[in-house]
């Protein structure tokens, strides 16, 4: 299941709008005495660690990622926090991309905006990048275990004796 | 003070400031300073340009920490421009 939502920030109605989180100014990375560039891994890192914090995000990641993110924790390998993450950074922009799995019985449209705006403030804050657009992809759900399943799972007692 | 002399001062300042975890190598390894016997990875002193790449310390904003580099070694590059390249948050 895919549910795209997609909103650039200057189109944004009155009730979605993000609070700008710096007010120093985008020019705070180019400046006389030398630029500061930030490489796309920072800005994911951040972008990833932002999302995982709102509650209601299972995970993240498309089937591929997430297959992938399973197969490198069997062999011991962290997972990775860029996971379901695709950031484009310039000079003094960064736009991303979010693939979302969410857990059963949340409202997707609140879940999306939540996420949004705290993945622009993280942004915003720890790298002084002003944030173009956040777009949120939600591709499956987390369904929660159903007592039925559990049941099904565990040793039967045996009817007879 | 010689170049090479220059990039290891450069290097040790950069190293102590607080939001600095390493220094490293930028992009695809090209920010070092090539030396008889070693490769100083994250300083690169050019005629016009001092380029410094290092890996931040997450927690805190990384422009002040870029903005920290440049105040570190300003006294050390006689006016050229610093430019700092965030290369990747350390894992916290």
């Amino acid at each position: 299941m895919i549910v795209s939502d997609t909103m650039p920030r200057d189109t944004g109605g009155s009730a979605t709008t993000v609070p700008r989180a710096r007010t120093q100014g985008a020019s705070s990375l180019v400046t006389e005495q030398g630029r500061t560039t930030i490489a796309d891994g920072v800005v994911s890192k951040i972008a990833g660690l932002a999302a995982r914090e709102v509650e209601g995000v299972y995970d993240m990641g498309g089937g591929t990622a997430r297959a992938l993110g399973a197969m490198r924790g069997m062999v011991g390998g962290d997972k990775s926090v860029a996971q379901g993450v695709q950031v484009e950074v310039g000079e003094r922009q960064a736009a991303v991309d979010l693939d979302l799995v969410v857990e059963y019985g949340a409202a997707i449209p609140d879940l999306a905006g939540a996420v949004r705006r705290n993945v622009i403030v993280a942004i915003e804050r720890m790298t002084g990048l002003e944030v173009t657009e956040v777009n949120v992809s939600v591709n499956d759900v987390h369904l929660p275990e159903s007592p039925r399943s559990r049941e099904d799972a565990g040793p039967r007692e045996s009817r007879v004796q | 003070m010689t170049d090479d002399g220059l990039a290891h001062a450069i290097a040790e300042r950069v190293r102590n400031c607080p939001g600095v975890a390493a220094l490293s190598g930028g992009p695809y390894g090209t920010v070092a300073t090539y030396l008889p016997g070693a490769r100083l990875h994250g300083v690169a002193v050019r005629d016009d340009e001092v380029e410094i790449a290092i890996i931040a310390r997450g927690g805190r904003p990384v422009y002040i920490t870029a903005d920290e580099v440049r105040a570190a070694i300003a006294p050390l590059v006689g006016g050229r421009p610093v430019n700092v390249t965030i290369d990747d948050l350390e894992d916290s």
